[in-house]
């Protein structure tokens, strides 16, 4: 981690701290009267929950608990941990709620039939089983936003009310207000219109031409390639990082109602 | 510098405020009296004023505490454009006469490496101050044998290595100290040039009055010429002397008149098994200079002024936050996108060292700080010491290349410094 803090004449601090984590960027801007070493300990806290979650979910990683699922969950059933359990049942109901455009095995090499669920979850015994074989999960597109949730709780446990926080520049996090003015103000990456976010996160998908992984679309299971970019604008950042997917594929009308049950707003 | 720029450059750099300065660079401490010496001069007489020796009077002569009183040399030419820098200097052509001279408090020598030896212990013996160009003597031998002498003598002792008082330096010294960059991992030091390193010799000077240095009996070449100044970085950055070193010399692209080596690689070795490596070819100048420390956690290139940190830079948007905020301005902040990932990051440019560009290689300050300590007599911390070491080492590099084996510092020309402390 590496920092910087800067003291204005109200006592106001204005700590600024980056790490990488997550195969991305992570910034964090706290207005706070607190000291330095406490928010040094504050981020240290933030840079724990992040590596927690990326031994979970990082599928690169062989020895992450994902990549025990995906090489086991096919031969037999696979004990979960609390955390990756309520992951995967978050995901699967967010593929409901999508109408599939939200998909977490989207890379599995073995087709699903429509309407084919690719993994069962047993809640009373928190495994969980795959349908077929080839089926992979890929936390990608949820993760960071799933993180940072939880990176918003723990500010909120420790009672920080104003900050911002950045995940690799597409979920962005803003709570409370910056030091002089209500909300912050995010630029937003397509228009250059202004986007005030107030404990609301900025969640951007899209296809800049330089991403190694682009969005499959589920329902013909093609690649995008149309160089563009979308944000949504959500209260938490699991769901935007699920409706920038849906905004990015789906039809305009099955756009709209979707954003219509989570409250969400396209940023246009 | 002026005063009024050195004031400015000791406050940059912390003297004034009392900060870590002097923890970095002790011999800082020189300037500690500087108000009280107003008025009082530190007479100097230069031998050897030939192009080096007119570079270093033409920093003296801009000092109102400095006075030369007298010029010696042998080669006329010099005499001639010394007095043009320092018209009412005394002329002398005998050395001995020159320390003899009631009149001089100090002597700057600049003459060629094989006489340093001789006219150094003349001068402690005559009761002068001296500041003599690195490297200190041809020999390790000699080189200890003055040290010896300097610290039985209770006067000042300055060796030329002006990078100890060059602001990238220092700066760059304190941020590796500070612990910034985490554990110093190896320090790789080069200076490459395309050129033969010859001076015309005009009528009546011989080819060794001018090229000396490429002559192996007066010279050691690119390892007196060149590595002491950059082992010394190596030793400053890493507070220890290495234990020993390796490496190879050769004589591989000018060929024609000169004795000694175009293209050598030398390896230090410190206790910890970190290496400082020092590399030279005369016949590419594509990576021109520079001293590299790789640490742990970051790279410092103090030559180019500038430093890397080996993780992600700070995100330009944030930055502009800190100074919006500073100006009571709610600006909106640019950095939302797809996903930043590594492969699509920026190149990592670095960032400098000082805000701006030093106006000065270290040279001058160097200069006055030999006045301030000739009028105070008082030797600052340390710099004998680090001069003492880079003379050795590229002595003792030149010694490893000679003998194609591995040799390790040896035991009679340790002093008590560093992890050489003797108890």
């Amino acid at each position: 981690m590496q920092y910087q803090q800067r003291i204005f004449s109200d006592g106001l601090k204005l700590f600024y701290a980056w790490f990488e984590a997550l195969h991305t960027r992570v910034d964090l801007a706290i207005c706070s009267k607190i000291d330095q070493d406490g928010l040094v300990e504050f981020v240290k806290m933030l840079q724990i929950e992040i590596e927690k979650f990326e031994l979970i979910g990082n599928r690169f990683d062989p020895k992450s608990e994902i990549s025990h699922v995906n090489t086991n969950a096919y031969k037999s059933d696979v004990v979960l941990s609390n955390e990756l359990f309520e992951i995967l049942s978050d995901c699967q109901m967010y593929n409901h709620k999508t109408y599939g455009y939200f998909d977490i095995a989207i890379n599995s090499t073995n087709h699903l039939k429509p309407k084919e669920e690719a993994y069962l979850l047993d809640s009373q015994k928190q495994t969980i089983r795959f349908s077929n074989s080839g089926i992979l999960l890929d936390l990608s597109g949820f993760l960071k936003g799933y993180v940072l949730e939880r990176l918003i709780k723990i500010a909120e446990n420790e009672c920080y009310a104003n900050l911002l926080i950045n995940l690799g520049n597409s979920s962005i996090f803003a709570k409370g207000n910056h030091p002089c003015g209500k909300g912050w103000k995010i630029q937003h990456p397509e228009n250059n219109s202004d986007c005030v976010l107030l404990n609301e996160c900025l969640t951007t998908s899209g296809n800049n031409g330089k991403t190694k992984w682009p969005i499959v679309n589920p329902t013909d299971r093609v690649a995008v390639t149309t160089k563009k970019s979308v944000s949504v604008v959500t209260k938490l950042p699991a769901v935007g990082e699920v409706l920038s997917k849906v905004a990015y594929l789906a039809t305009e009308n099955e756009r709209d109602k979707i954003f219509e049950i989570f409250g969400a707003r396209l940023v246009k | 510098m002026t005063n009024i720029d050195r004031r400015q450059f000791l406050k940059n750099m912390g003297m004034i405020s009392g900060g870590v300065l002097l923890a970095t660079s002790p011999w800082f401490s020189a300037f500690s009296e500087q108000k009280h010496t107003i008025g009082s001069k530190a007479r100097i007489g230069i031998i050897g004023p030939g192009s080096r020796g007119q570079f270093l009077m033409s920093f003296l002569v801009q000092n109102p505490k400095v006075e030369i009183v007298a010029v010696c040399d042998l080669y006329q030419p010099a005499i001639v454009a010394a007095l043009k820098i320092a018209p009412k200097a005394k002329v002398y052509t005998d050395y001995q006469k020159l320390l003899d001279d009631k009149n001089v408090d100090a002597v700057l020598i600049a003459t060629p490496l094989h006489l340093h030896y001789e006219m150094v212990m003349d001068a402690f013996d005559a009761g002068k101050h001296v500041f003599c160009e690195k490297s200190i003597a041809y020999s390790m031998d000699e080189t200890h044998k003055i040290y010896k002498k300097y610290k039985s003598s209770e006067k000042v002792f300055f060796v030329g290595q002006q990078r100890l008082f060059d602001p990238r330096y220092i700066h760059a010294m304190e941020m590796v100290h500070s612990g910034d960059f985490g554990e110093i991992s190896g320090i790789r030091a080069f200076w490459h040039r395309n050129n033969d390193w010859r001076r015309e010799v005009p009528a009546g000077a011989t080819d060794e009055q001018i090229n000396w240095r490429l002559y192996r009996d007066f010279s050691k070449g690119i390892m007196t010429e060149l590595a002491c100044h950059q082992l010394q970085i190596g030793t400053w950055a890493m507070r220890q002397i290495p234990e020993k070193v390796m490496g190879h010399g050769a004589l591989t692209f000018w060929k024609e008149k000169r004795e000694v080596w175009d293209n050598v690689s030398c390896i230090y070795v410190f206790e910890n098994g970190v290496k400082m490596n020092f590399d030279s070819v005369l016949s590419n100048k594509f990576y021109g200079l520079e001293e590299q420390i790789l640490c742990s956690k970051g790279t410092v290139e103090p030559e180019k002024s500038k430093y890397y940190f080996e993780e992600i830079p700070p995100a330009p948007a944030f930055l502009q936050l800190m100074n919006d905020v500073e100006n009571a301005l709610f600006g909106s902040m640019t950095f939302a996108g797809t996903s930043w990932a590594p492969e699509t990051a920026n190149v990592n440019t670095g960032h400098y060292l000082l805000d701006k560009k030093p106006e000065s290689d270290g040279t001058s300050l160097l200069l006055e700080a030999f006045a301030e300590a000739v009028i105070t007599q008082k030797q600052p911390p340390l710099i004998a010491e680090e001069g003492y070491y880079a003379t050795q080492l590229s002595l003792l590099g030149h010694q490893a290349m000679k003998e194609e084996r591995t040799l390790n510092f040896p035991e009679q020309y340790k002093i008590d410094y560093l992890n050489h402390k003797i108890n």
